[in-house]
Formats: structure tokens, C-alpha cells, sequence
């Protein structure tokens, strides 16, 4: 009885340790075991067959390369770490340092500069459904991914995909014109609209679908852009057309200061607000004449490959010019409405630092007018000069400075409506409101 | 006469088994083929060749097709690889894939791996994840592996025309290393 009770504890007790022995050599061997294709295969197969297709996958990187070694199950997805530009920089040590200089690197950080972006749901920014949909391209922190996973936006934070789509991450893909139209497009940089139905869009989707010769001339985004492959993106007028030094011309001089103040970047006596250093920061404007120059200079190289110095030159010049123009439209629309603040027929807004427009609230304009003016800068104004500049006439003319016309009629309408209810109104600004019937979007 | 005709029905019957046999060999069949060299199931006994279990299929077929098209150099790997078809070729990646890995068996200078471990963390590891023992696709297991092999594979590679297909990164890695280098390395990861 003795003996048989040893022989039963005997192999209770290797039942434990077997097990445990198992486990611990198991967990020693894990990097060994980790199937990640075996299982993705199932689960998501055209992951699976985009990186198989990959140059990544000839090369050897495989999922672990990327994602670590640490999630293994279903149980434990939080675990794959999700890449950032430093990550791709383990191998594209060049192109990630071209990129980091470049304005696409700061889209995160300038999508959080923006005094609206707070106010936005947050589905509509760090969920990318909105701006952060394309923002995601700006690098971020490691503290900035861990929070975004703490307020339930784990997933798609990579920057470099957003060219290079995952998972095959194809060179070919990202030099298409069609890797910038998914962001460059719609309503404040239509430039995939412009750029794709201008001569230039043209002869360069004719090559693609065989009509044109592949040795034709027909440039793409990138053979302007990006030079070579160089993965540092700039222009020389940045993403708002202001730069400093201001123009020499005494009439766009003021008017570029007043587009400034509206901006926030100027305060309305014109001495530099603290928002002037945030938007330096982020690369959104030229702060030298070299630095414009250079970039001009880079745009003028590519330009040489088909056309004279002298005509490109003009053309730019052109381009140059309508924004001049342009910001005489605005900038007269924009003292309009700091006028009704001044002889107090508006309030200022409260979340206004100043009594003074705030184009960089966005849709977050209080009112009719200030709305107004919010479309005419971000949407026609852009219009105008990007369309210039991407050579298409009808988007300069017709959805850009057409629209800048109507939208600084409109505005001055709505200026003598507000001060007649204000004379009416016995001097007072309070409750004042417009019964024009013009759409404040001006659609 | 009717034992002749038994006879020769006999004899044309035991070919034509053999001759079965002989196209549609097994993967374990065909793996015996290999054992001579590569141990029994991929289980090399050493030193200079290399050991085949739980080899991705994919790194498999690819190394078996570049040696067949004269794509990759080899001491003898080459012509063997000709008599294979690429079905077999398929069957034999399939049968290596599922067998189950032991690593090497040598003994090594504690100092000469440390050596190892410094060199792999500055030039391979960012590839050769876990100390060179993680594994898929295209990326063979080199942690375990038997060391007279790397050590080789890796001098090869230096070779300036050698035909040793590889990613670029690592032809650039393995750039200037000196065979004390490469004899660590190796170590290293036969140690693992």
C-alpha cells in the first residue's frame, strides 16, 4: 500500500514538473517560435501577400523587424510595436534624415499647433477620420504614441506609410503622383485636383496608362518636390503663402502684415506674438530670403528640364504676382471686420486673443462674417496661388480669385448690415444679428 | 515458355514499382538523400554543414533553386541540386520546415563569444533578431548553427564576385571584417 501511494506521488509530482520543464524551455526557444505569417496568413491574408510581394520580404525583414518580438498570440496584439520613421531609419537612415528636415515630418506638430484642432472631436484628429488623417505623416514622440494608445488611438501612427502604404511599402507606388492625392486634394490644397487636370497631370497620367511614351516629358509631383528622391519636401511660399522679410512693395508689405495679424503671428500694433515662434517651429513659413531663395532655386531646376530659364522665371513671377493681388482681396476684408471690433459693432470673441481676426480659429469662427472670411482665406485664397503655381487656370481663376471677389463683396454687405443694427441697436454691439441671405460659406 | 512470360511479367511489374517510386518519391524519402550530409531530419553532426531543421521552406526553396540555376556558389551543393525537380524541390522544403531544430553542439571560448556578441549587436542584430535564433521566410535561423558554416558563408560573402545572393545590408555589414572577427561571430552564434 506503502509503496503504491510513492509511486502515485511520484507521478503527481512529474506531472507538475514536466509541464514546468516544458514552459521553461518553450519560453527560452520563443524568438524561435514566433510564426507571425502562419497565423496573419489566416487572419489578415493580404497583409500577408502585400509584404510577400515587398521588397522587405526579399531582403529578408520580415514582421518581427517592425513589429518586435513580444506579441505572439491573439491575446496579447497590444504588445506588436507599431513603427515610426525611426524605425524605418534602422535601414533608410538617409531618407528618414532627408524626411525629418523636410515639412512632412512637422504635419503632427503643426496639426496640434492649431488653436482649432482641440476643439475638433477627437475621431476627427488623433483618430485620423479628419485632419489627422493625414497630419499622421509628422513624426512623434514615443510619449505621444503611448498617450494616443491611452485615448483609444492605438493604431495607424506610422508616417512613412503614408506614401509607402503597408505592407508592401513600394518605392514605385510612392513616385506616382497618385501617393500625394489621398492628402493634396480638396477643400484647402486641391493641388491633386489642380495638378491632375493640368497639362503637366495630364502628360504624366497619359504616360501611366500607355498613351504618352514612358520616356516622354510629363512631370510628376515628385519629379518638382522631390528632386532625386530627396525625401525633404519644402516650397518656397510653405503652406499659407506669408513669409518674412516682407515684400519690398509698400501696398503688399502692409497687406502681408495684416494677413499676419489675422494669422496671430503678428498682434495688431505688429510686434511678434509667442504664436510666431510656434508656426517658425514648425516650418510653416520662409523666415530668410535665402531660405526662400533656395527652395525657388530647387523648383527653377526642375522647371530647366523642359523650359527656359527666362520662361520659368515668368511664370513664377506670375504666380508671385497673384498672391500680391490676392492678399490686397483679404487683407482689405480682414480690416473690414477688425474695424467692427474696433468701433465696437462686433464683441470680440472670446476665444480671440485680440481684438483682431483669428484665421487660425477655422470653422470655429464665431459668426457669419468671420466665417466668411475664414473660406475666402483658406479656401479661395489658397486656390488662387496654388493654382497658379501648379498651372492650372481655371482653379486660380475661377475657384480662387473669382471666389475672393464674391467672398470681399459679401463681406462688406454683411459689415454695413451689422453697423446699420448697430446705429439701430442705439450704439450697442449685443445681440446683433445678420438677416443677409448670402451663404456664409459663400457656396 | 509460360515461365518465361511469368518471369518477364514479374520483371515489368517490379520496374514499373521501382520506376513509381523513382518519380514520386516522398519528402521523407527524399530527405535521405541529404541525411548523409545534413544529418537524419536536417540534424547536421557538424562542423562545416549546415543544419536544415525547421528551415523556412521559403529560404529553402530559394537556396535550392539559386544553386540549380548556377545563381549561388557551392562546394558540391550545386550539382546536387540539378537532380531535383522543382516539385521535389517543394516536397523536401516542406519536409525540412517541419523538423525540429537542435543547435549545435561545440565547445567555445566564453572570451571569443563575448567578441561575437559585441560585433553582432553593432552589425547584425537588427536583423538577426534574438541572437540570430528568430526565424521566417527568407530569414534562416543562425542562432545554434553550426559555426565552421558561418564562418565560412560569412568569408564568401567578402569574396568579390562569389555568387552568395544576400541583402544588401549585410554584404555591407560583414565589409572589413577581419576572419578573428568572423571566427567570433560564428561562435557566437553556434553558442546560442
Amino acid at each position: 500500500m506503502k509503496i503504491k501511494l510513492i509511486i502515485v506521488l511520484f507521478f503527481t509530482i512529474l506531472g507538475f514538473i514536466f509541464p514546468l520543464a516544458s514552459w521553461a524551455v518553450n519560453n527560452e526557444t520563443d524568438a524561435a517560435n514566433v510564426k507571425c505569417i502562419e497565423c496573419h496568413e489566416r487572419i489578415t491574408p493580404n497583409v500577408v501577400n502585400d509584404w510577400k510581394l515587398s521588397h522587405h520580404s526579399r531582403e529578408g525583414v520580415t514582421c518581427a523587424h517592425c513589429h518586435g518580438l513580444d506579441h505572439t498570440t491573439s491575446k496579447d496584439s497590444e504588445e506588436a510595436r507599431l513603427p515610426q520613421p525611426a524605425t524605418c531609419a534602422e535601414c533608410h537612415e538617409k531618407q528618414v534624415k532627408q524626411f525629418r528636415s523636410g515639412k512632412h515630418a512637422l504635419a503632427w506638430t503643426v496639426m496640434n499647433a492649431m488653436p482649432t484642432t482641440h476643439k475638433l472631436p477627437m475621431a476627427l484628429t488623433k483618430g485620423s477620420k479628419g485632419c489627422g488623417g493625414c497630419h499622421k505623416i509628422g513624426e512623434k514622440t514615443p510619449e505621444e504614441v503611448a498617450q494616443l494608445k491611452e485615448e483609444g488611438s492605438g493604431y495607424g501612427h506610422a508616417a512613412c506609410d503614408s506614401c509607402h502604404t503597408r505592407h508592401i511599402f513600394s518605392k514605385q507606388e510612392a513616385r506616382q503622383p497618385q501617393a500625394c492625392q489621398t492628402c493634396h486634394m480638396g477643400f484647402d490644397h486641391p493641388q491633386w485636383e489642380m495638378y491632375s487636370t493640368s497639362k503637366h497631370g495630364v502628360r504624366a497620367l497619359l504616360k501611366q496608362n500607355g498613351v504618352l511614351p514612358e520616356t516622354a516629358a510629363g512631370p510628376t509631383c515628385q519629379d518638382c518636390h522631390m528632386q532625386d528622391g530627396d525625401h525633404e519636401v519644402r516650397t518656397p511660399w510653405g503652406f499659407l503663402a506669408v513669409r518674412l522679410p516682407l515684400p519690398e512693395d509698400e501696398e503688399w508689405r502692409k497687406d502681408q502684415i495684416t494677413i499676419m495679424q489675422a494669422l496671430g503671428v503678428l498682434d495688431p500694433e505688429g510686434n511678434p506674438t509667442p504664436r510666431l515662434e510656434v508656426v517658425k517651429a514648425a516650418d510653416v513659413i520662409r523666415s530668410t530670403q535665402a531660405d526662400f531663395d533656395k527652395e525657388r532655386e530647387k523648383l527653377l531646376n526642375a522647371c530647366s528640364n523642359c523650359h527656359s530659364d527666362k520662361f520659368a522665371k515668368g511664370e513664377l513671377a506670375k504666380g508671385d504676382d497673384l498672391i500680391k493681388k490676392a492678399d490686397h482681396l483679404l487683407a482689405e476684408a480682414i480690416r473690414i471686420i477688425a474695424s467692427l471690433y474696433q468701433d465696437g459693432v462686433l464683441e470680440k470673441p472670446e476665444s480671440y486673443t485680440y481684438a483682431f481676426p483669428d484665421l487660425l480659429t477655422f470653422h470655429d469662427a464665431p459668426r457669419p462674417i468671420e466665417h466668411r472670411l475664414f473660406v475666402m482665406h483658406l479656401e479661395h485664397r489658397m486656390r488662387t496661388f496654388q493654382g497658379a503655381f501648379h498651372n492650372n487656370p481655371d482653379y486660380s481663376l475661377w475657384y480662387g480669385w473669382s471666389e475672393m471677389v464674391v467672398d470681399l463683396s459679401a463681406i462688406k454687405d454683411m459689415a454695413e448690415e451689422l453697423r446699420e443694427k448697430y446705429e439701430a441697436n442705439g450704439g450697442l454691439a449685443k445681440n446683433i444679428q445678420l438677416e443677409t441671405t448670402t451663404s456664409p460659406e459663400g457656396k | 515458355m509460360l515461365r518465361t512470360i511469368i518471369f518477364s511479367s514479374v520483371l515489368v511489374s517490379f520496374l514499373a514499382i521501382i520506376s513509381v517510386n523513382a518519380t514520386e518519391r516522398s519528402a521523407t524519402t527524399l530527405s535521405y538523400a541529404c541525411a548523409g550530409c545534413h544529418g537524419t531530419a536536417g540534424v547536421s553532426a557538424g562542423t562545416s554543414i549546415p543544419s536544415l531543421a525547421g528551415l523556412p521552406s521559403e529560404y529553402f526553396i530559394e537556396a535550392m533553386q539559386k544553386f540549380k540555376n548556377g545563381k549561388r556558389g557551392a562546394t558540391i551543393m550545386d550539382r546536387i541540386a540539378k537532380a531535383y525537380s522543382n516539385e521535389e524541390i517543394v516536397a523536401m522544403a516542406g519536409f525540412f520546415e517541419q523538423q525540429t531544430w537542435v543547435a549545435a553542439s561545440i565547445e567555445v571560448d566564453a572570451e571569443v563569444v563575448a567578441q561575437g556578441q559585441t560585433i553582432h549587436e553593432d552589425k547584425c542584430a537588427r536583423c538577426h533578431l534574438a541572437a540570430g535564433k528568430y526565424t521566417e521566410y527568407r530569414l534562416p535561423r543562425i542562432g545554434g548553427q553550426w559555426a565552421d558554416y558561418l564562418y565560412f558563408y560569412m568569408k564568401n560573402a567578402q569574396i568579390e564576385g562569389f555568387k552568395q545572393p544576400q541583402p544588401k545590408l549585410m554584404k555591407k555589414s560583414l565589409e572589413g571584417l577581419t576572419e578573428a572577427e568572423l571566427t567570433a561571430l560564428a561562435q557566437f552564434y553556434a553558442a546560442q
